[in-house]
């Protein structure tokens, strides 16, 4: 049967060709929405995954890494006296602004962290090395912020709150999902940077583990050690991060929305002009019925057609999104397409076609049989 | 001669809104192998309606059809199409052939639907095109061929897995005389070559020379 539902596509090209179009758009629009929003929950939690930390320690009900309270940095202490932790770091994460040579200003996210151990700095240097924040006004700023900040170099100087920072290193790939350009310095610059963090406090704690100590022992025996904070695995922490700018900020309501609005136009464009194609079909399916076809045989022609429009749909599509990734990178987006995305989205496609085709099950159960013998 | 097809008080009552339309009322007839009979009658006078009640494609009011000694009157829906296809071979008035397969592809569907390999029934249907005088016309789509052309390539298909009974509605309806008489006497050599049987239903007085029985229908009811 499915060599009789690629003849029939094949015979009505425009028809065909109309439903190609419909199919690929619908697809390339999914696609799109589902690459952007992996893209953007990426940069969510970024530093997160690229930090080398078993576990996350934070402010009490802290609901995501960008906006955290500052709690007692003196409670390392106890974190590191805790069984099966290996080493423990802090981590600042507050903003500023920063005053910009021709006049303005921007808000920038700044990370202090550990110049000696490098976790929670940056992971990818252009141009200078993460060691070099130490023991001064020093700043790494990301080669992705400069159409915010301007075209920095080496050795430029920029104010922040009110302090004068020398830019000692270019990293790369450092993004965040609130689109204000981040700024790395050493721990203890950003304790005193902006105020919002006073001497002596932290925002964050990360601590490894042991190996043969199962991460999650550790985290509950933390939890009990340390009941005015949170103690989170790596794992959480990004997902927690995710989850709050998925659900806290409608994103991912909004992105769920246009992927189902993209699935039913799919579908109804799918649908009609497999309708359309039975309805024009239809003596012809009747005669079919006459000479011995089970219903089943025709329902497996249309569930063929539809089959064959969403293979060839979702091939068209996958092709001009991975055509499209390069466009994305030129604007500075982060596009996420892998393996797993682009079985997903088969499996929408396949899904969003075959339903599609149940359209026209009822009416090819209704044929009237005596249809055959009119002229 | 051995009966083909037997049908018995055969009825067939249609609902239009509240008023009862009697289609076939009370047909009784025997038709036998080898033969080749019409079925005459003005229009609306139930003769379509006869033809697809034998072929299993319509179900009767009432009465019994017995094909080959088997009553088919009351099986369940998921049994016609098996025994349509064991049974008969159809030709319609307006060729119905799927129009994006060629005459060769049209030709193999009912051997499809009977589950024979496709290599066999490529080649029964080459051979059948053959019989017809389609050699040469094989993997011409419908839309290539005349008239007189798809209606041998609609002989050809009622003939695959050759059916014991051939069912022809008006096949000689849209032909002009020559293809016409072609066709009726293509049909009576294959239905002595095979030793089944033809019902034709006409309004085409030209063939009636070429049946050995017809039967005429007025209001439903057969007329003696």
């Amino acid at each position: 049967m499915f060599s009789i539902a690629l003849r029939i596509i094949l015979y009505d090209k425009v028809r065909t060709l109309i439903t190609l179009i419909g199919v690929v758009f619908a697809v390339a629009l999914i696609f799109a929405q589902i690459g952007i929003y992996l893209g953007l929950m990426e940069t969510a939690s970024l530093i997160i995954d690229r930090t080398p930390g078993d576990i996350w320690i934070t402010s009490k009900n802290n609901r995501n890494f960008d906006f955290s309270m500052p709690f007692p940095e003196l409670k390392i202490n106890r974190v590191l006296t805790a069984e099966g932790v290996k080493n423990a770091e802090k981590l600042i994460v507050t903003w500023g602004v920063i005053k910009q040579p021709q006049g303005g200003t921007e808000q920038v996210e700044i990370v202090g962290y550990n110049p000696d151990t490098g976790i929670g700095g940056p992971w990818e240097m252009k141009a200078g090395d993460v060691r070099d924040v130490k023991s001064g006004n020093y700043i790494i700023v990301d080669a992705s912020s400069m159409k915010r900040l301007g075209m920095l170099e080496k050795g430029d100087h920029r104010e922040i709150m009110s302090r004068r920072l020398k830019v000692v290193g270019i990293s790369q790939s450092v993004k965040s999902f609130t689109t204000a350009p981040i700024v790395f310095t050493s721990y203890k610059t950003a304790q005193h940077i902006g105020g919002y963090v006073g001497e002596g406090e932290t925002v964050f704690i990360i601590a490894n583990v042991f190996d043969g100590y199962p991460v999650k022992d550790v985290v509950e025996r933390l939890r009990e050690a340390l009941p005015g904070l949170d103690v989170y695995s790596k794992d959480e922490f990004s997902k927690k991060t995710r989850l709050y700018w998925t659900i806290e900020t409608g994103v991912g309501f909004s992105f769920l929305i246009t992927i189902l609005i993209s699935f039913f136009i799919g579908m109804l464009i799918v649908g009609q002009m497999i309708y359309n194609s039975t309805v024009e079909y239809l003596k012809e399916f009747g005669t079919l019925k006459a000479i011995g076809a089970a219903n089943i045989d025709i329902y497996k022609i249309i569930f063929s057609e539809a089959l064959i429009n969403a293979i060839l749909g979702y091939v068209i599509s996958l092709m001009l999104t991975l055509a499209s990734v390069k466009v994305y990178k030129t604007t500075e987006m982060v596009f996420t397409i892998n393996t797993e995305v682009a079985a997903l989205v088969f499996l929408i496609t396949l899904v969003m076609c075959v339903f599609s085709a149940f359209i026209s099950v009822r009416k090819i159960r209704r044929i009237d049989p005596a249809l055959v013998f009119r002229g | 001669m051995e009966t083909a097809i037997e049908v018995e008080n055969l009825r067939k009552v249609y609902k239009e809104g509240r008023v009862e339309v009697v289609a076939v009322d009370s047909i009784s007839l025997s038709i036998y192998k080898r033969e080749v009979v019409g079925i005459l009658g003005p229009s609306g006078s139930g003769k379509t309606t006869l033809l697809s009640m034998m072929g299993c494609i319509l179900r009767p009011t009432g009465g019994n059809i017995r094909i080959h000694g088997e009553d088919v009157s009351n099986l369940s829906e998921h049994i016609l199409p098996y025994i349509r296809r064991k049974y008969f071979g159809f030709i319609f008035q307006g060729f119905n052939l799927m129009p994006p397969l060629t005459a060769l592809e049209n030709v193999k569907l009912p051997l499809k639907f009977k589950g024979v390999p496709e290599n066999d029934a490529e080649k029964e249907s080459s051979h059948l095109l053959r019989r017809v005088g389609l050699n040469e016309r094989v993997n011409f789509l419908p839309r290539d061929l005349s008239g007189g052309e798809k209606q041998r390539v609609a002989i050809a298909r009622a003939l695959a897995g050759d059916p014991p009974i051939i069912l022809a509605d008006e096949p000689t309806g849209n032909l002009d005389h020559k293809s016409g008489s072609h066709v009726v006497g293509l049909l009576r050599e294959l239905v002595t070559t095979n030793n089944s049987c033809a019902i034709i239903v006409t309004h085409d007085s030209r063939i009636f020379h070429s049946l050995d029985r017809v039967f005429h229908i007025e209001d439903g009811r057969l007329k003696t």
